[in-house]
């Protein structure tokens, strides 16, 4: 009994650890996502710029 | 090298994502996780609304000061609006399916809120018609001057009159009920600041777009 509560507890954990890394690489990706709109958006401010100054 | 309010941007709008998946919210019924969407959804439209703001602010300009490149300040702060507007609906969608059980329900604010958009549509429909410069931006600021004040009533004051779903309307609890512990502020109006400077930055690159190709086509 003491061995399959013991199991529960760690396939549980193993569990939340797995999901919680999921969650931490959705989150990396969003912040990937967006850093990749800014880093278009200051090609773009830096290329109007070159444009402007002709 | 970036103007302060673009850094600004940058950085408030990257904390709001990482921080509004990672910091703790209240456990609220019904919106349990899915109240994190306020910090995605509720910004685009305080977005939309500064844009259009701006929007109106340069077609009144324009009119008065009967300057072309006012009337380009004016439609580029409108066409981003619009996509602030489409982002906020979406968001919407995907939060009233989660809670409400539909992604569309008789709600006047979604009611509201899509008739708004449609009317700004137009708005850009109006101007794809006329091809007098000058004609266009005279009629088209007059539309944007109507359009702004409908807009407003459309989505902050005809919602609270009638039954709605939507927190803070139809005599439903508002935002600040629901935020006992402030800890959705701390995300929340740092949210809202650093999505308008972005979409204020992407206007502003619309306009210098918009203005080069305007000033080439007057050079030709």
């Amino acid at each position: 009994m003491t061995h399959f509560i013991i199991n529960q507890i760690q396939s549980s954990t193993l569990a939340d650890a797995g999901s919680t890394d999921k969650f931490h690489v959705v989150i990396a990706v969003i912040a990937m996502l967006f850093l990749g709109i800014v880093a278009y958006l200051i090609s773009l401010d830096l290329k109007i710029r070159k444009q402007e100054k002709k | 090298m970036l103007k302060w309010w673009k850094i600004s941007g940058i950085i408030l709008v990257l904390y709001a994502l990482v921080g509004g998946l990672l910091l703790p919210v209240p456990q609220l019924p019904i919106l349990m996780q899915s109240i994190r969407n306020l910090y995605y959804h509720v910004p685009m439209w305080f977005g939309m609304q500064t844009l259009l703001i701006a929007s109106a602010i340069y077609a009144a300009k324009g009119l008065i000061y009967k300057d072309l490149l006012h009337d380009i300040r004016s439609e580029a702060y409108a066409k981003i609006a619009l996509l602030f507007g489409t982002m906020g609906l979406v968001t919407g969608m995907i939060w009233a399916k989660n809670t409400w059980g539909a992604y569309w329900t008789n709600d006047p604010k979604l009611n509201s809120a899509a008739i708004g958009m449609l009317m700004y549509a137009a708005y850009f429909v109006l101007r794809g018609s006329i091809d007098d410069a000058e004609k266009k931006a005279r009629i088209s600021a007059v539309y944007n001057l109507f359009a702004l004040p409908v807009f407003i009533v459309l989505i902050f004051v005809l919602p609270r009159l009638t039954a709605s779903l939507h927190p803070g309307n139809g005599g439903n609890p508002g935002f600040n009920s629901y935020d006992l512990d402030s800890r959705l502020r701390l995300v929340f109006y740092p949210a809202v600041l650093g999505w308008i400077f972005i979409g204020f930055w992407i206007a502003e690159l619309q306009i210098r777009i918009n203005k080069l190709t305007f000033l080439k086509e007057n050079e030709d």
